[in-house]
């Protein structure tokens, strides 16, 4: 096709050409086919989820993930406040104490509980010395009452468990049951009253549990310095 | 702009009771009315009578544009609903990033290219794409007739000659006559290239010449 077939630029548009085909333009949609579109971009505006509309710049689909962040952050900052002002009202309840108890000390619980039911023999007061291995535990359930007025006592298991528990506490409640053999392994710990212990077995003839205490008594306080009858008796 | 905003999302709730009787609107926007885009960002945010006013502007070139590239008007309604139906539902998507107008005619050219598909036209519609086509007769000028008298059989011969015109140049002609795109806007909206749409502008223009030569 050469070059003289063609008309000389796209841009001659046939001004009579495009004139007379404007002329033409007649044919409209009918009002049926308006109304039907209309109609449905109304619809569809309305269907719009009012997240979606746009406010003073401000788009709303924006602000259910700001009142969360904004909630959050409120609920974080609540809780540091009133951590710092009353940590009374966050501390963990004793319950909470309880589970966190570590399974060594919910096994000497179980080992104290269980000792109890030799509270009734007469040589059950006078504990071996496996148990007194387990004084720390027993000091555990022990309520902070008795526990004051044994310093010496809590300098030999080293342990602060007791710490956590008060007076007031629920706790105290659990440790109840076993409150008086606390208090009888108390007159035990104390090695005045111990050696009392040990001198009234051999005044009953049980010399050879005399002889098991003194043991005891040498291993939890071997530098105590016994009694001039009781060296007799460790001979 | 904001008290613009705040204005039409409020009217467009409440006001869109015009009767179908006004809806026959032939002029385009003028310096002081807003754009399309402007318009159709409007009903992005809800305004449908911003909505409107789009429709108003570009139903009758759309209308037309679709009816001289179909073979009823049963199917021209049918097309014309349709690409109005997907403007509304991609209006959340919507994006400045062209003309409105463009914008508008893509979707109108890939609405008929799937109905050619899918009525199994499409082999014509790209044999008639072909400009080397030597039975492509090129008037070298248009000459007005010199009996025409009657305007109405000039207009109605001018609507066979481009009933008869390969589509691919129909729509070309189409796009330049009833959207008033430029070439490169014409190329954008076809995803064309602009020599091509030059060249079947320039076929296009030929054939009608000669075909009114002929008729006459």
């Amino acid at each position: 096709m050469n070059d003289s077939q063609q008309p000389n630029t796209p841009d001659l548009e046939d001004s009579k050409l495009s004139a007379l085909y404007q002329q033409s333009r007649i044919e409209e949609p009918s009002m049926k086919l308006d109304s039907t579109i209309l109609t449905q971009a109304r619809t569809s505006t309305e269907k719009q989820p009012a997240e979606k509309r746009s406010y003073f710049g401000f788009n709303i689909r924006w602000l259910i993930p700001l009142s969360s962040f904004a909630l959050a952050m409120l609920t974080v900052t609540l809780f540091i406040q009133i951590k710092q002002e009353h940590p009374a009202i966050i501390a963990p309840s004793t319950i909470q104490i309880e589970e966190n108890m570590s399974d060594d000390l919910k096994n000497d619980l179980n080992k104290t509980n269980i000792g109890e039911t030799h509270e009734n023999d007469a040589a059950g007061a006078l504990t071996p010395v496996m148990k007194m291995k387990s004084a720390p535990a027993e000091m555990e359930i022990a309520p902070a009452r008795s526990l004051k007025k044994q310093p010496m006592q809590q300098e030999l298991t080293g342990e602060s468990h007791f710490r956590m528990r008060d007076e007031t506490s629920p706790a105290s409640t659990l440790t109840a049951p076993s409150e008086t053999k606390a208090l009888k392994r108390q007159a035990i710990a104390d090695p005045e009253n111990w050696i009392i212990k040990i001198r009234a077995l051999l005044a009953q003839h049980k010399k050879a549990e005399a002889i098991k205490e003194l043991e005891a008594f040498k291993a939890a306080y071997p530098d105590y310095p016994l009694p001039a009858d009781l060296q007799a008796l460790n001979k | 702009m904001i008290l613009r905003r705040v204005f039409l999302s409020l009217m467009g709730r409440h006001a869109f009771h015009t009767p179908a009787v006004e809806l026959h609107y032939h002029g385009m926007a003028t310096h002081s009315d807003p754009t399309d885009e402007s318009l159709m960002l409007s009903y992005k945010d809800g305004d449908s009578r911003a909505f409107e006013q789009l429709y108003l502007r570009h139903k009758g070139g759309l209308y037309r544009y679709i009816l001289r590239s179909c073979e009823s008007k049963a199917t021209t309604e049918e097309l014309f609903q349709d690409v109005w139906m997907r403007v509304i539902n991609a209006r959340n998507n919507y994006q400045t990033t062209a003309l409105f107008t463009t914008w508008l005619y893509r979707i109108a050219s890939n609405r008929l290219t799937d109905h050619y598909r899918k009525h199994g036209k499409w082999d014509q519609y790209i044999d008639q794409h072909d400009e080397n086509d030597e039975t492509c007769a090129i008037a070298t000028a248009y000459e007005q007739p010199e009996h025409q008298t009657d305007i109405n059989q000039q207009i109605q011969r001018l609507l066979t000659c481009l009933e008869q015109l390969p589509a691919l140049q129909r729509q070309v002609f189409l796009l330049k006559e009833e959207a008033g795109l430029k070439l490169e806007e014409i190329a954008k909206t076809i995803e064309s290239s602009k020599e091509a749409v030059k060249s079947r502008m320039r076929y296009a223009i030929s054939r009608l010449r000669h075909c009114m030569q002929a008729e006459s």
